[in-house]
């Protein structure tokens, strides 16, 4: 069994996931793509929903947490890789791009790291657990 | 566990090598030596008349000598190709952003045969920095890919569609030559002179000149390639265009400026002077905007000093009593006037708080209304206080060359160290964010910017000098150390002469279709030719003020030889 303070603590956690994603997609992007708004708000949904899950002791909460983490987890990797290659396509086709250039992508890199990469890993990992460092 | 972490270690290992790998793949290595081949063109007019690909830059095609018996006057263009990189062959944004503006071209193979559409070629299409719109930052960025494209269609005489499917795209980087004429002298932070400058305001002035018509009115917008006059109007820059010709009037005392200077003022009297409640103010409309007023206070005032016309004094006192009017009691200005209503509105824009301590400053160094001083120092005093006094102050300005301007005009007369301060600091705080010439493939020395993928704007540039120039006047006389006044000194040189780099003049000219229309003016920067009256406006006066400052009470060195600082700074009617 999940702990009831790491589900409340994942479960805090989720919503700041969420409030991170939508502010920082539906408030800070000044247009809006589908290919990016639809996996956003799919995150944002299950992120609420997840919190929802741990912080009630739902039955499904801890599956549906992993399931949330795992899918947060392959659009992080997806966007930090995007981002590192987008750089390095930048970087070959104009050379220098400017330290204000690099300050960027470092920025959106710390944004997303945190969030949609090294969050979702230790929630994957922890909730493949017993709950607490135990195997199941 | 232990999988999940290999797999992200692994990622993290293939993130860093793909990265490095696709830097390598698309990176141009350009060769210092002999060019991989030499497109040659033949222009006139603006129009491309013959293009030949040479294999060495001495070689000869019987098409370009034929196109230039024909045409009388026509240039050759050599365009070195020194390297060559591949192109991604999709998503259409990547593609377009695939070309550095001003130095990249395309070349397509098609089977055995090869075309280019190069810089040149782009250039006249206006087709740089016009691909992607980059909504975060609100500029474009790359190339108009259809346009290039239907180019090449033309000259394969195939679709687009063809090109594409059976077609090899690659990216050109090319050096422009011009065979049987010297290299030009590049001006540089170096080795700028005030010759250089005399002649960059010269240019810059005789090109709007030209641009005004027999009523007074400027030819406020057009397409350099082209020659076309673009619609649009705007009295604050009609006004500030009219400061300085006379500027620029007193420093070269030629005749043709000094009078297009007063048929421009003349129209401003004439055409857009009307009554706002008591007073007059400049504008057309229901409600007027405050900047109109200002500047052309400034430019009147210019005029009466440049002993061009001194019955100008007598409009400007008419005129800065609608300003000080507009003035609320702790310093601001109101910046509309309802007419219908007889209304003050108390709303604030960009410049004109600005723009009015300078008007009113200036107005009070020629007539002495102690009026006029006392709202300029309070106005001021507004601006680099409660106006800009917030958390986070010290790392966000706004545009504060009106300010700093005002600041050193108002400097013998009434000093603020506050606004010194601010001046220096947020002069300073644009010298972080200085590209430098090895931060860009295109010419970004002494450009302000995060990120050099679009050129940059030359006019927001050309305004900073402005500022710079009057915030070193004033920091001058205020014995600022060294310490202060040289990297004011090195900021303004670069930026300087990277303005004198960009002016229209001959290395361009085989791309307009009359380039004496052109000749000095400032375009919006190095790939976007459309032109507006304050770009060279500002450039011009930036320089102005740069010869003013730079150079000693003597006059030594300077370039105009008519009048001497002394002069200029005192010359009250």
């Amino acid at each position: 069994m999940l702990s009831r303070r790491a589900a409340v603590v994942f479960g805090v956690a989720d919503v700041l996931t969420a409030l991170v994603i939508f502010v920082g997609v539906f408030r800070g992007l000044p247009s809006r793509w589908p290919a990016v708004d639809v996996p956003a708000f799919a995150l944002v949904v299950g992120h609420v929903v997840s919190a929802a899950g741990l912080i009630s002791s739902a039955r499904w909460g801890r599956s549906f947490a992993r399931a949330t983490a795992g899918a947060a987890l392959a659009v992080g990797v997806a966007l930090a890789t995007t981002l590192a290659l987008t750089a390095a396509w930048l970087r070959g086709v104009y050379g220098p791009i400017g330290a204000g250039g690099e300050v960027i992508f470092a920025l959106v890199a710390a944004l997303v790291l945190p969030y949609l990469v090294v969050l979702p890993a230790v929630k994957v990992i922890w909730l493949g657990r017993g709950g607490d460092g135990q195997r199941e | 566990m232990t999988r999940l972490l290999a797999a992200l270690g692994g990622w993290v290992v293939l993130t860093a090598l793909g990265s490095v790998a696709v830097e390598r793949a698309f990176a141009m290595p350009t060769d210092g030596g002999a060019p991989r081949a030499v497109v040659a063109s033949v222009w006139s007019g603006g129009e491309l008349i013959a293009r030949a690909t040479l294999a060495h830059p001495e070689d000869t095609d019987a098409r370009l000598e034929a196109a230039i018996a024909a045409h009388p006057g026509a240039t050759l263009v050599h365009e070195d190709i020194v390297g060559e990189a591949p192109v991604l062959p999709w998503p259409a944004p990547a593609q377009a952003m695939s070309f550095v503006p001003g130095r990249d071209g395309l070349a397509v193979t098609l089977g055995d045969r090869t075309e280019y559409v190069t810089p040149d070629d782009l250039l006249a299409r206006h087709a740089y920095d016009m691909g992607v719109t980059l909504p975060i930052v609100g500029v474009k960025a790359g190339i108009d890919l259809p346009v290039a494209l239907a180019m090449l269609g033309d000259r394969f005489g195939t679709s687009v569609r063809d090109l594409l499917d059976r077609g090899r795209l690659r990216r050109i980087r090319t050096r422009r030559t011009f065979p049987g004429r010297a290299s030009e002298r590049s001006v540089t932070a170096d080795t700028m002179t005030p010759d250089d400058a005399a002649a960059g305001v010269l240019a810059a002035a005789r090109h709007l000149a030209r641009g005004v018509d027999a009523d007074g009115r400027f030819r406020y917008r057009i397409d350099a390639p082209t020659n076309r006059t673009l619609s649009g109007y705007d009295w604050p820059r009609h006004a500030g265009s009219t400061y300085f010709l006379a500027q620029a009037a007193a420093l070269s005392h030629d005749p043709a400026v000094a009078a297009a200077s007063l048929r421009a003022a003349a129209y401003l009297r004439d055409h857009a002077t009307i009554d706002c409640g008591q007073d007059q103010c400049i504008g057309d409309g229901a409600v007027v905007d405050l900047g109109a007023t200002a500047l052309a206070v400034v430019a009147f005032t210019e005029i009466v000093r440049a002993r061009l016309d001194p019955a100008y004094a007598e409009i400007i006192p008419r005129l800065t009593s609608f300003l000080r009017a507009q003035q609320r009691p702790d310093g601001e200005l109101m910046h509309r006037f309802d007419r219908g209503r007889g209304r003050r509105l108390d709303v604030q824009l960009l410049y004109y708080s600005g723009e009015a301590a300078l008007a009113l400053s200036r107005a009070h160094g020629l007539l002495g209304d102690p009026r006029d001083l006392d709202a300029a120092r309070r106005a001021l005093a507004h601006l680099v206080g409660p106006a800009w006094s917030f958390f986070g102050s010290r790392y966000y300005f706004t545009e504060e060359h009106w300010t700093c301007q005002a600041m050193d005009d108002l400097w013998d007369r009434a000093p603020s160290g506050d606004a010194l301060e601010l001046c220096l600091r947020w002069l300073a705080h644009d010298r972080r964010l200085a590209l430098r010439a090895e931060d860009a493939p295109f010419d970004a020395d002494g450009a302000y910017g995060l990120a050099a993928v679009p050129t940059p704007f030359l006019t927001p540039i050309a305004s900073r000098c402005e500022a710079a120039a009057a915030t070193l006047d004033a920091a001058q006389r205020a014995r600022s150390p060294d310490s202060v006044l040289e990297p004011l000194r090195a900021q303004l040189r670069h930026s300087l002469a990277l303005l004198l780099r960009r002016q229209l003049g001959p290395a361009t000219a085989h791309l307009a279709v009359d380039p004496a229309a052109v000749e000095g003016a400032i375009p919006a920067s190095e790939v976007d030719w459309e032109l507006r009256i304050d770009f060279a406006q500002h450039a011009g006066s930036a320089l102005a003020r740069w010869l003013d400052v730079s150079l000693d009470a003597s006059g030594a060195g300077k370039p105009f030889r008519h009048a001497t600082v002394d002069e200029k700074r005192q010359g009250t009617p």
